[in-house]
């Protein structure tokens, strides 16, 4: 074969291996996180406790199991596994814990899932990372993991 | 057809282009990963287990991407050194 051919192939090929395993470890690590308390077979709510999560401009709101509702802190106890339901009482919102790295939409009319679970106890920082009027950058909410 | 006397005519590259090209491509790798702190993730994933999942890929996709930064950005600047045009003359 001749040699600029080879080096052609071995572009094409090496660049289409190197997509095609950054695709599969995405998809994985994508389809842990967003499955992550069932694919620990914690399905029943014993396993885990559930909490509805509001965004507004511009505050977090945080519904409790019991339905005590807190605004811009949510108290979260280390080693607990927590589903949170996200969603947005008025326009676009993003929730991002950049320690956790996580970050979903909250979009209105539409809930989505996220797990959480924090070993180390502290206090993380809640971001809103859509901007969402002239309060965005007021709209900063407080995670704290006690032990 | 006008050729560039930095070309001297030649279409290959020799030994000593070689080199050079695979030293500047090594530099601007290395140069990408001091940059990024050597791919390590921004913040600890040992936080949560479920972060562990999110940063997993990260130091990967960051020397993935310094690979192919390293490539282009670097045949670039060898290219662009290689074949300057070295006439006292332009173009127009």
């Amino acid at each position: 074969m001749e040699r600029a051919r080879a080096m052609e192939l071995a572009t094409i090929f090496g660049a289409a291996a190197v997509l095609a395993y950054l695709a599969v470890s995405a998809a994985t690590n994508l389809y842990i996180i967003d499955n992550y308390g069932t694919l620990a077979g914690n399905t029943t709510h014993s396993d885990y406790i559930d909490i509805k999560v509001v965004a507004r401009q511009f505050s977090w709101e945080f519904v409790l199991p019991n339905g005590t509702v807190s605004y811009n802190t949510l108290t979260i106890k280390a080693g607990q596994l927590y589903r949170l339901s996200l969603t947005s009482a008025d326009v676009l919102h993003s929730f991002y814990v950049p320690e956790l790295g996580i970050k979903y939409e909250a979009v209105p009319g539409f809930t989505y899932i996220l797990w959480l679970k924090v070993d180390r106890p502290g206090v993380y920082y809640i971001y809103c990372a859509e901007y969402c009027g002239v309060g965005h950058y007021l709209m900063i909410g407080k995670l704290v993991v006690v032990p | 057809m006008f050729t560039p006397r930095s070309m001297g005519g030649e279409k290959n590259l020799s030994g000593r282009d070689y080199v050079m090209w695979f030293l500047i491509i090594g530099l601007v790798f290395l140069v990408w990963m001091w940059a990024g702190d050597w791919g390590a993730p921004p913040v600890n994933p040992g936080v949560s287990p479920i972060s562990q999942h999110v940063f997993a890929p990260y130091t990967v996709v960051y020397v993935g991407a310094g690979v192919v930064t390293a490539l282009f950005m670097g045949s670039m600047i060898f290219f662009v050194y290689r074949f300057r045009e070295r006439e006292e003359y332009g173009e127009g």
